[in-house]
């Protein structure tokens, strides 16, 4: 009751008075959530900040909660965001727009239920900015083989967003799109300390997805030439030529995945390596390798540092500089989204686990902290040639 | 695509794998060894915006022994 008050008398005031005073009630009215007999509660609570050399900056608290019965095979699990993003970036100025400051809400709900071998879960998320509203569900279907030393996994998942434009209704101005995702799995125990995965995905979108803010600068033939990467913002204003089309993507686009995934645990330490491979029908292809070597400093303390790399090549349809010969010649498919066009990533950063629980449950209570940063170098894209982001995440969780 | 094939079959056929039993699993069930992307939703949000590349966050399976 006396959560249900706080909440209620902090919900007028803005959404970080309710989050904050979410998390804190949450963790604080855990003692009385403690679970009788076979039943295990978990709560938790998580603080990102991004910031990234194009002046964004992202803020996101993160609370999550579970129960779950280990003998019996359910469990029910929640979590709830905010992402309050601001943004000053390279793109707005060239539009003279003025810094912008939007929340996003996200939520999702999962149940699951794994008596013995098989097992079926189900998952629901949503998410809801201004412009932007999101809904998908997924169901999962998980069977262990071979005395639980090889796991097949299945599921499908359909999403389904409304893509609109601040201050207009979603009524007067909306697009729909609509997503298929597609996974199978293949987890193998290959030793008492070494676990390989497999996971290939498909994701079948369809829909406009161009961005409704975003327009693309054209140059006429001549002066497309002059356009280099990471051209200033005031050399493409003198040289554009007076159309500014939105961005128009494809209406579909089908995207593939495999993932490989290799975690041995040895003595004092354990190696966790990811492999993913992508493709997709825009031509782009990428690859992402993610590594973490974590150690364990006794007991309790775990650090590790984290290196992650990515490339991908462009979309068969970007342009560093859209050519025109004049007002009626626009051309069909345009964008000016960075992440669609050839880049490099390269990201490191340490994490910190350090449990908390007492001598005989010591990961009962469990304090998290990561720091990541990613140097992205863009191949041909208009306005930022390179970016620097750094994110730093703090995580706490508890069980009973 | 003939190459994933075969990989697929290897991992399920066992090949080169040692058969665990459930009591020596102690190692598969410490807490580094979740089978699923050891990243949190902060880290997960920041890469699907800044890859254009997406896939891969499916969970492994059941090798800790637990359900």
């Amino acid at each position: 009751m006396r959560l249900q008050l706080t909440l209620r008398s902090v919900a007028s005031r803005s959404p970080f008075c309710l989050a904050a005073a979410f998390a804190v009630g949450v963790v604080a009215a855990s003692p009385a959530a403690r679970a009788e007999g076979n039943l295990t509660a978990r709560v938790g609570a998580e603080t990102s900040v991004f910031q990234d050399s194009n002046a964004t900056t992202v803020f996101t608290p993160t609370l999550a909660a579970a129960v779950e019965s280990p003998t019996a095979g359910w469990g029910v699990s929640g979590r709830y965001l905010v992402d309050v993003v601001s943004a000053a970036s390279p793109d707005i100025v060239s539009t003279a727009s003025r810094r912008w400051m939007e929340v996003r809400h996200a939520g999702n709900l999962g149940l699951r239920y794994k008596p013995g071998n098989t097992g079926f879960a189900v998952n629901g998320s949503t998410s809801y900015t201004p412009d932007y509203l999101s809904f998908s569900g997924s169901g999962t279907f998980t069977q262990d083989l071979d005395d639980k030393n090889l796991t097949l996994i299945a599921s499908y998942g359909l999403g389904y967003d409304r893509i609109g434009k601040t201050g207009t209704p979603l009524s007067v101005f909306s697009r729909d799109f609509v997503y298929h995702m597609i996974s199978a799995a293949v987890s193998r125990v290959v030793s008492s300390s070494t676990i390989f995965t497999v996971v290939a995905d498909v994701q079948l979108e369809r829909g406009d997805q161009s961005k409704p803010y975003r327009f693309i600068p054209l140059f006429s033939p001549q002066d497309a030439g002059k356009i280099g990467a990471g051209a200033s913002p005031d050399l493409v204003a003198n040289l554009r030529l007076q159309e500014k089309p939105l961005e128009q993507l494809p209406l579909a686009r089908d995207r593939y995945a495999v993932t490989g995934r290799l975690a041995t645990r040895f003595s004092g330490s354990t190696l966790r390596l990811d492999e993913r491979l992508y493709a997709d029908s825009w031509s782009m292809k990428g690859t992402t390798t993610d590594g973490r070597y974590m150690v364990d400093l006794g007991e309790r303390v775990t650090v590790w540092p984290h290196l992650r790399l990515h490339y991908q090549s462009p979309v068969d349809f970007w342009k560093l500089a859209y050519v025109s010969n004049g007002p009626t010649d626009i051309p069909k498919l345009r964008t000016g989204d960075r992440e669609l066009g050839q880049l490099v990533n390269v990201g490191t950063g340490l994490g910190f686990r350090w449990a908390l629980g007492s001598a005989g449950d010591k990961n009962s209570w469990v304090l998290t902290a990561t720091v990541d940063g990613v140097y992205t170098k863009f191949f041909e894209a208009l306005y930022v040639a390179q970016r620097v982001s750094v994110l730093g995440v703090l995580n706490l969780e508890a069980t009973f | 695509m003939k190459r994933i094939l075969l990989l697929l079959v290897l991992i399920g056929t066992g090949v080169g794998c040692s058969h665990v039993n459930a009591y020596e699993r102690g190692k598969l069930a410490h807490p580094t060894m979740v089978p699923g992307a050891m990243g949190g939703p902060g880290e997960e949000h920041m890469y699907s915006v800044q890859e254009g590349a997406t896939g891969g966050d499916t969970a492994g399976g059941g090798g800790c022994g637990c359900n």
